[in-house]
This record gives structure tokens, C-alpha cells and sequence, in this order.
């Protein structure tokens, strides 16, 4: 692809620069730019962090830009980053108000970790083997140790058209592919006690093709859509075989522990809509939708213990996934006088879960009770207002409700009911200013009930006790409060500047277990300065803090899951209070040094965040040193300097300084180690994913612009 | 309910075609035609020329209405008072929202990426259509500033959780805002170009799709109860902190929970050996199949598997 892609531009450019001198100065159809641009990367820590979403290194890199454009066609050709794992390409042409169509190229590189290790031969593919059992006990025994790099990329190409030429009906078309190959991080327990995991490779080998097709028609009063919408995905690797190093019986016995990886599946999506404007400068807009994603999975009947293979008896030994979805949307608005305005929604959607039901017997499970899968669906329906009234001295306010309702299929919370009130004030009675308020309450209330332990019927006991109190966040009876405040000034219209302020605070009322708080805080400036012709500057700064407080219960009995028994050293409540803080801002400055000649850019951001966990216990004291000082803390320094010099009318060059620090300390990965014992008995191995993300990196670059 | 609304529905929009009665616009004779505002407006005009709006071959052009006078109205008053401010529709700040997209809508108001605007958010906090577009413009969509800029120039606290440690390649131009969010309005909420956030997703992330023979009923819901879209200080985007994230709805006995404080890192060595559940990736180093799984036995509702 990259020696092809090379081909085909520099024939195109060739024959367009050939092309180009046939035509006068001021009226020519064709234009374009080549850029080269010559980069020096020096790292230091972490390449594949510092390139997390890209492909920076020591190389020449190109940008071409061709355009044909007459009264009646057009051509576009966008190419860049040429030969690299960032590369892009768009071509599309077409006949103006007629036609047009378009093909794109598109790679995203995603990096993880580079040179990750493992004891496993075959990184990459979807067998792990190793040569001999662990000998218990000891992590000395992770050998050979073969490096591999945690990196996935995508491919992307994408084809369409798009036709006018029979208007007001249009018709649009496009289809599209996405290659996704790589390796990314999994883990496993490789038996079940004492507690132990491997951290592996997983093979990425998928391809999802999508097809698009809509017809519509857009007249006024009316604009009507019909679409389809297709996308199939399908994975080479059904499952990751891999030999269990703690299980002799998988070394040379017929079979290997597996983890099973996504399946296949098939989506499509038949949609309606439509907008009728109506008289008094109203509008109806309806979209009805229907979704099918269908999957499906041949089953293993065994998995692999610590004491051999366990085999479990299936209902069905391929599982056949089937999820529909219907979603109703009418909206309707309206704006009868100049001063009120209003919009009223109603949306249904439901999300019906239709796939097999397996039920499972294992001899260790649920007391050898045969056991089903349970299906997991939704519906969810929402209407509400919102209203826009305009009052004298140029203020408007916007008051709004809303009305949700989720019925799920789920043991502990089925129900739940979201009322929305809010109102938004504004003020423009300067003609340099904007100021805004608003507030929004959500009150949810929820319906709750103690789950039934399906899978392992010996521990509803325990679910009984601690599900009186537990509420999940997700679902659980809550009150939030949210305020907001802005305001806009541009006393030039070479100036502004804007601040702006957001509070949120959660309270989930009912829970006792869980999450009961969730706080943040946000404070915001920006300004833009064009201070002459030669000087323009801007800047923003953003402060955010985050405070949230769970209660939890420990205990290793039943009985003592109830967090209002007496603490002691086996059963107590703790209190964590996770509080977050990050810093952001940046500042950037234009100088026109030479009007039209020599121009510099000067540009620097700065992040860093700051997290802390505040654990408490409650009735029992253990030691005190536990708080978590360092949770996600980082600091991102990013510095550019460029300059650009137009040597004529046709030709620029540019050349340019940029550097880059992430400093990152984490309580999950500080003193990192590769293998340890997780018990004096049992080992546990890690390959290096995420571990050490830090990095300084140092950019030289130069280039040279070439427009016709 | 649904077999009525279907019926319903198309019907409805039948009879509004019937009684629907446009009102054109009526015609005026003080128009002066684009030569005369170039006399004075050359630059502007020069723009003009080069950007779509020119075409002649888009037969409801500006170009084909008028020129300038298309979206800028009557230019004789203008030309009377020489030039003097508020004599012609300038499109600066001064100039309400709804007055300045009313012209563009004039023309685009058919087109189906508008087809929404009434019911926008934008719409309704007074944002207009030159906002974000200039109509003398030659670049991509005759938008003012490319995206994400153009969109963080208003949502300063997207470009700050985009700037976090873990995100989306917005800043590396491979994703953006447009790819979720339809600016020009939508049905859903923030304008998501879905019917639900996980249909969105799964856009990306087909793999996620299932369906699962063991599902975890939130991920199922909403990929937003675990992840912010937009950035964040944790890895995988998630909203907070594993494994007190997993542990707000997993409280049991045995490991759900036990509080994992500093001494469970790699180099809290109080207990002796080493804990797996805070370290590395957490509660995933084992339940690593969360977003839904295939595992057989006890390996399946566990996502172990």
C-alpha cells in the first residue's frame, strides 16, 4: 500500500505541475501544495507513550495537496504523512450540485508498551505456549523471556457517492472497511487458589465491513431519509489458547486453557426520518429506527483447574446471539411569537435481548445444579419540554423538564425514574457581553429489590445481608445539583475573552453501601488578543477538582456484611474519599515579524493532575500509613516554537523546535516488577503493559511549502 | 402503541404537505448587484469568488440569487449612506444569532445536514451558522477553524478533559467531534449521531458488540457509566479510579471487599507478598473479559474467561 500510494502521488503531481503552466496566473483551475517537512525525534523514556496515537521518528515527512476546481467540476487529492503509520489519503471529485464521490485512506497507530515481556512463545497469535510447568513458588522460573510490543493500528478505507443531480431526492452511498491488527494486554487467573494471574498477549486480528445507504428527499416544507446501515465484524481468534504454567496436566495432555475473545457479529440498522415545517415557524421531526445485531459462538465444554480438566454439560454447544433494538423519536418545535419559543420530545427505545438462553451443569457450581444465563434488556422512555422565552432589557430564560423511565431486566434495581428540572438565564444588554446562570436538579428515585444468586445459589446468604445497603451508582436513588455560570466579553473585535464556572454535586440517597458522593468543580478563563497587525496571543486556563466518597464493607463471613454489626479486625466499614485536581494552560503567540514574509508561533501547554485516596475505617484501626498519595498523578510540558518564512508567492519554508515531558507516578505501577509471589505459594507475571509511561522527547524540524 | 404510531406518523406528515402554504419571499427592487459592492469590498469579494458560493453550476447558488445582496440583503440603502454600520445584515456580534442563520437557512434550510437545527442545542443558546462557517471561505465545509479547535473555542472544558493522559485522538486529527456529535442538532442528547451512546461506540468498537453469552448489565446500558468519552486522569478513559471503581457495586466478602490502600502497590510490602488487585491493570489483571464474555463453569459470570 505505502510503495503504491507513493507511486500514484508522485505521478499526479508530476502531471498536474506539468498541466498547471498551460493555464494563465489568475484563472487557473488547478492549485496544490507539496510540503516536506524533515524531522529529528530524540526520546528519552517511553517511545511508545510518547507515540501513543502516532508515528513521530527521525524522517521526511509528506503533505500534498492538489485541487482541480472549474465552473462545472472539481477535484480534491489530500495526502499526508506519507509512508508512515499515520499516513492519509482523500481523493474526491465530482460535478458541482450534480455529484460527488470520494475515497479515503486512513491509518491509527495506537501504542501501548514496546518491548513487553513474556515467558510465552507465539505473542501474537492465538497460541501461548510454553516448555515446562512452573515450579511453584519461585519467579526465578519466568524464562526464556520473549519481548513483543503492545501496539494495535487501524486501516481504514472508506468509498462513496453522493448524488444530487436529482434534487430535491438525494441519494448517498458509501462503504467502508477497517483492518484492526495488533497485540493488546489481557491476564488471566490461571487457577482459582490460591490467587495468582498472567498478564499475556492478545491477539487483535479483526475486520468490520459497513455498508451505508441513504435515499431522501429535502423540499420544503418536507426533508424525508431513508437509511440502511450494515456493519459486519468478524475476528480471526475465537479464543487465546495458552499453557497453563501452574496446571502439569495442560503439558502434554490433549488440551490447553483458553480465554475466549469477541465473536463475530452482524449489525444492521433500517432508519427513518422526517421534519415537516409547519406554520408558525414550527417544525416536526420524527425518526424511527430498528436495529438487529446478531453474533454467534461455538462453546467449549470444558476449562482447566488446578487439579485437572473440568468438563460442564451445555444446554447447546453454539450460542446464538440475537439484540434488537426499536427507537422512537417525535420532537416538535415551535416559535409562534419572536419572544417564546419551545420544544417538546417524546423518545422511546427499547433494547430487546434475544439470544440463547444456555444452561450449564458443573459438578462445582451452584451445588451441581444445572444453571441458565440470564438475558439482559432495557426500555427506556423519555419526554420533556424546553422553553425559550425572551424578556425585556434583553434577557431570556430557558426553562426545561424531562422525563425518563428505565424498566431493565436486572436482579437489583429493574426500575428507575429520572425527573429533570432546569433553568438557564441569560443577559446581552451590553453589546461587548454575554452573561449566563443556570442551574439543573435531577431527582431519581429507583425500585429496589434483593438479587437472586442464579450461578451460585450458596451465596445468597451473603447477598441477602450486604444487598440491603449496597445501591449501584449506575441506578441508585440520587440527587444531583448542577451550577453553572459564564460569561462572554469582546469590547473589540480583536479581543475576548470568556470565564466561565461549573459545580456538580451528586448524592446518592439511599445508598449505604457503594457511592454516596460524587463533587466537581470547574473554572475556566480564555482570551484571544489580536493586539496589531503584527501580534496576536491567547490563552486559557482551566482548574478542575473532583472529589468522590464510597463506603464499603469488609467481612469474611455473612453475617458480617452488615455494616451495622460492630467492627472488628475481620469485619468493618471503610470510607474512601478519591479527590482529584488538574491544572490546565496553554498560551500561544503569533508574531508577523515581516508582514506577509516572516511569521513565528510560539506555543506551550501545560497539564497535571494530582489524585489522592483518603481511606478511613470505622470500629477498627489499622495502620495509618494507607492513604494512596499517588493515584494517576502527572504533568504533560509541551513546548513548540516554530517560524515561517514565505520566499516568494510560491514557496515558504519553515523550521521549528518543539519539546515534550510526561512525567506519570502511579500507585499501580510504581516499583514495578515483572514476576512475584502473590502468596509464599503462588507466582504471578506480568509483561510490562503501562508500566513506566514517562518520557522527554526533543523535535528539530524544517520544511519546505511549494504551492501552485 | 408502535403499530399506530407507524401508521400514524406518515400520515400525519401527508396532511401537513397538504395544508402546509408557503410564504416566499417577496421581491425587491433595491438590490445593486455584486459589481457595485466590489468597488468598495474587493477583498471580500475576491474570497467570495473563490468559495463555493460562487458556483453557477449549483443552481441555488448565491451566485445564481444575487451575490452578495443574497445573504447580506439589499446593498441601495448601504450604498446611500455610504457604507455607514446597520445600513446592511454585516453578520458581526452585534447581530442576533437567529437573524444571521435565518439568511443561511434561506438556502440551506432544505438540506438534510440541517435538517435538525430547529430542535439544537446550538440553536437555541442563539449560536449562528457563521459561529463556526464563513461563507468566503475556500477550506473544508467553509469552516473558520479547523475541528477540534473550532469546537473548543466555545467547550473549553472538552479541550481540557481531551488534554488528559488518557483520550480519544482528537489532537492527532484521527477522531472528531463531528464523528459523535451532529453541531446542526439531533435527536438524541448532546446530539450524539446514534440512537443510544453504546450504538455510537460500537461504531468504533464493533468488537464490543456481542451479543454475549455473559453480559455485564451496565456496560450493556451505557458505556458512560464506566468511561468519559472525552478524556480522563485514568486510564481507558474511565471515570475514576480502578479497583474502587468496580468495587462501588462489587461489595462481597472474600476480595470485592477489602480495601486496597497503599500497602497492596508493589512496594507496600507489609503483608509480606504481593496483592493482585491493585497493581498493573487492576481488577481487569483477572476479570479481564468485563465487556462480556464466553467462559463456561464458574469462568463466565466471573468474566475471568
Amino acid at each position: 500500500m505505502k510503495r503504491i500510494s507513493i507511486y500514484i502521488l508522485v505521478t499526479l503531481c508530476s502531471l498536474l505541475l506539468l498541466t498547471n503552466g498551460l493555464y494563465a496566473e489568475d484563472n487557473k483551475p488547478f492549485s496544490g501544495e507539496i510540503k516536506a517537512t524533515g524531522k529529528l525525534v530524540d526520546i528519552d523514556g517511553n517511545k511508545a507513550k510518547f507515540n501513543e496515537y502516532r508515528d513521530l521518528k527521525d524522517g521526511v515527512y509528506g503533505k500534498i495537496r492538489l485541487k482541480f476546481d472549474d465552473d462545472q467540476y472539481f477535484m480534491k487529492l489530500n495526502a499526508g504523512d506519507i509512508a508512515y503509520d499515520t499516513q492519509n489519503y482523500k481523493l474526491e471529485g465530482g460535478m458541482w450540485g450534480k455529484y460527488k464521490m470520494y475515497f479515503k485512506y486512513n491509518e491509527i497507530p495506537h501504542n501501548f508498551t514496546y518491548d513487553a515481556k513474556t515467558f510465552f512463545s507465539g505473542a501474537g497469535t492465538n497460541r501461548l505456549t510454553t516448555g515446562a510447568p512452573f515450579a511453584i513458588g519461585t519467579p526465578a522460573t519466568f524464562t526464556p523471556v520473549n519481548l513483543f510490543d503492545y501496539s494495535l493500528k487501524r486501516k481504514q478505507m472508506e468509498a462513496g457517492l453522493k448524488l444530487e443531480v436529482l434534487k430535491p431526492f438525494y441519494v448517498d452511498v458509501s462503504f467502508a472497511r477497517e483492518g484492526r491488527d495488533g497485540i493488546k494486554p489481557t491476564g488471566v487467573a490461571p487457577i482459582t487458589s490460591p490467587i495468582s494471574f498472567i498478564e499475556m498477549p492478545e491477539p487483535v486480528d479483526y475486520v468490520t465491513n459497513s455498508l451505508k445507504a441513504e435515499v431522501g428527499y429535502e423540499k420544503n416544507p418536507l426533508f424525508l431519509s431513508l437509511t440502511y446501515f450494515y456493519s459486519e465484524f468478524s475476528n480471526d481468534n475465537q479464543r487465546l489458547f495458552f499453557r497453563n504454567p501452574f496446571n502439569a496436566l495442560t503439558f502434554g495432555a490433549a488440551r490447553d486453557d483458553y480465554l475466549t475473545l469477541p465473536p463475530d457479529n452482524k449489525y444492521n440498522n433500517f432508519s427513518f426520518r422526517g421534519r415537516a415545517k409547519l406554520p408558525l415557524d414550527s417544525a416536526l421531526s420524527v425518526k424511527l429506527a430498528r436495529s438487529e445485531t446478531r453474533s454467534d459462538y461455538n462453546l467449549l465444554d470444558y476449562y482447566i483447574r488446578a487439579t485437572g480438566i473440568q468438563s460442564v454439560t451445555l444446554s447447546d454447544s453454539k450460542f446464538d446471539g440475537k439484540r434488537v433494538t426499536a427507537n422512537y423519536d417525535v420532537t416538535l418545535t415551535s416559535r409562534p411569537v419572536d419572544f417564546l419559543g419551545a420544544r417538546v420530545f417524546y423518545k422511546y427505545y427499547d433494547n430487546d435481548n434475544k439470544s440463547d438462553r444456555i444452561t450449564q451443569t458443573d459438578t462445582l457450581v451452584n451445588a451441581g445444579n444445572p444453571f441458565t444465563t440470564r438475558l439482559f434488556d432495557y426500555n427506556k422512555r423519555n419526554y420533556g419540554a424546553e422553553f425559550d422565552i425572551k424578556l425585556p432589557a434583553k434577557f431570556s430564560l430557558t426553562p426545561a423538564y424531562s422525563y425518563l423511565k428505565t424498566n431493565r431486566q436486572r436482579g437489583d434495581l429493574p426500575k428507575t425514574t429520572d425527573n429533570t428540572y432546569s433553568l438557564d438565564l441569560k443577559w446581552a444588554g451590553l453589546d461587548f457581553m454575554t452573561a449566563k446562570v443556570g442551574y439543573e436538579r435531577l431527582n431519581r428515585s429507583a425500585v429496589h429489590q434483593i438479587p437472586t444468586m442464579v450461578f451460585f445459589a450458596t451465596y445468597q446468604a451473603r447477598a441477602d445481608v450486604v444487598e440491603k445497603y449496597q445501591r449501584r451508582f449506575d441506578a441508585a436513588p440520587m440527587e444531583r445539583d448542577t451550577y453553572k455560570a459564564s460569561v462572554d466579553i469582546y469590547p473589540l473585535d480583536v479581543l475576548s475573552l470568556g470565564l466561565h464556572y461549573k459545580n456538580k454535586k451528586s448524592k446518592y440517597t439511599d445508598t449505604v453501601l457503594g457511592l454516596r458522593d460524587d463533587k466537581a468543580n470547574e473554572y475556566g478563563i480564555d482570551a484571544d488578543w489580536k493586539i496589531s497587525n503584527f501580534i496576536t496571543v491567547n490563552g486559557y486556563a482551566e482548574y478542575m477538582d473532583t472529589k468522590s466518597s464510597q463506603v464499603q464493607r469488609y467481612s469474611t463471613t455473612a453475617a458480617g456484611l452488615d455494616p451495622n454489626v460492630a467492627g472488628s479486625a475481620n469485619n468493618y466499614n471503610w470510607k474512601l474519599d478519591q479527590k482529584g485536581k488538574t491544572y490546565n494552560y496553554g498560551a500561544g503567540v503569533e508574531v508577523n515579524a515581516i508582514p506577509k514574509k516572516l511569521t513565528f508561533n510560539l506555543n506551550y501547554d501545560h497539564i497535571k493532575s494530582d489524585g489522592f485516596s483518603d481511606f478511613s475505617f470505622f470500629d477498627f484501626t489499622p495502620p495509618n500509613n494507607r492513604d494512596i498519595s499517588n493515584v494517576d498523578d502527572y504533568r504533560k510540558n509541551s513546548l513548540s516554537l516554530k517560524a515561517k518564512y514565505n520566499v516568494s508567492k510560491n514557496l515558504a519554508v519553515t523550521a521549528g523546535y518543539a519539546y515534550e515531558q510526561y512525567k506519570y507516578s502511579d500507585i499501580a505501577v510504581d516499583g514495578y516488577l515483572y514476576a512475584y509471589l502473590t502468596t509464599p505459594t503462588a507466582v504471578s507475571s506480568l509483561t510490562g503493559a503501562y508500566s513506566a509511561p514517562s518520557y522527554k522527547a526533543n523535535i528539530v524540524f524544517a520544511g519546505v511549502t511549494y504551492k501552485f | 402503541m408502535r403499530k399506530n404510531l407507524l401508521i400514524l406518523i406518515p400520515l400525519l406528515f401527508v396532511f401537513l404537505f397538504i395544508v402546509h402554504i408557503s410564504d416566499n419571499a417577496k421581491g425587491s427592487t433595491n438590490y445593486v448587484g455584486s459589481e457595485t459592492c466590489k468597488r468598495c469590498h474587493e477583498e471580500a469579494y475576491a474570497s467570495y469568488a473563490k468559495s463555493i458560493h460562487a458556483k453557477k453550476a449549483i443552481s441555488d447558488s448565491p451566485a445564481n440569487r444575487g451575490g452578495c445582496e443574497s445573504c447580506h440583503g439589499p446593498g441601495a440603502q448601504h450604498v446611500e449612506k455610504g457604507g455607514k454600520d446597520g445600513s446592511i445584515l454585516g453578520f458581526g456580534k452585534k447581530v442576533s444569532g437567529k437573524e444571521k442563520s435565518s439568511k443561511c437557512l434561506t438556502c440551506h434550510g432544505e438540506s438534510k445536514h440541517v435538517a435538525m437545527w430547529d430542535a439544537s442545542k446550538h440553536r437555541s443558546a442563539d449560536v449562528s451558522c457563521d459561529d463556526c462557517h464563513s461563507v468566503h471561505s475556500t477550506k473544508e465545509k467553509n469552516l473558520k477553524a479547523k475541528e477540534p479547535e473550532l469546537c473548543y473555542s466555545c467547550h473549553l472544558d472538552i479541550k481540557v478533559k481531551a488534554n488528559k493522559q488518557s483520550r480519544h485522538p482528537v489532537k492527532e486529527g484521527k477522531i472528531k467531534c463531528n464523528d459523535c456529535h451532529n453541531p446542526h442538532g439531533a435527536f438524541g442528547k448532546k446530539a450524539v449521531k446514534a440512537d443510544a451512546v453504546n450504538e455510537l461506540c460500537y461504531k468504533c468498537h464493533s468488537e464490543k458488540r456481542g451479543p454475549f453469552m455473559w453480559e455485564h448489565a451496565p456496560v450493556e446500558e451505557n458505556c458512560l457509566n464506566c468511561h468519559d468519552a472525552h478524556g480522563s486522569n485514568h486510564s481507558k478513559l474511565l471515570t475514576r479510579k480502578m479497583p474502587q471503581l468496580c468495587q462501588s457495586c462489587h461489595d462481597f466478602t472474600r476480595h470485592p471487599g477489602i480495601p486496597y490502600t497503599a500497602e497492596y502497590g508493589f512496594e507496600g510490602s507489609a503483608r509480606g507478598v504481593l496483592s493482585n488487585m491493585l497493581i498493573a491493570r487492576s481488577c481487569l489483571n483477572c476479570h479481564t473479559n468485563i465487556h462480556g464474555g464466553f467462559g463456561v463453569g464458574p469462568r463466565g459470570p466471573r468474566f475471568t474467561r
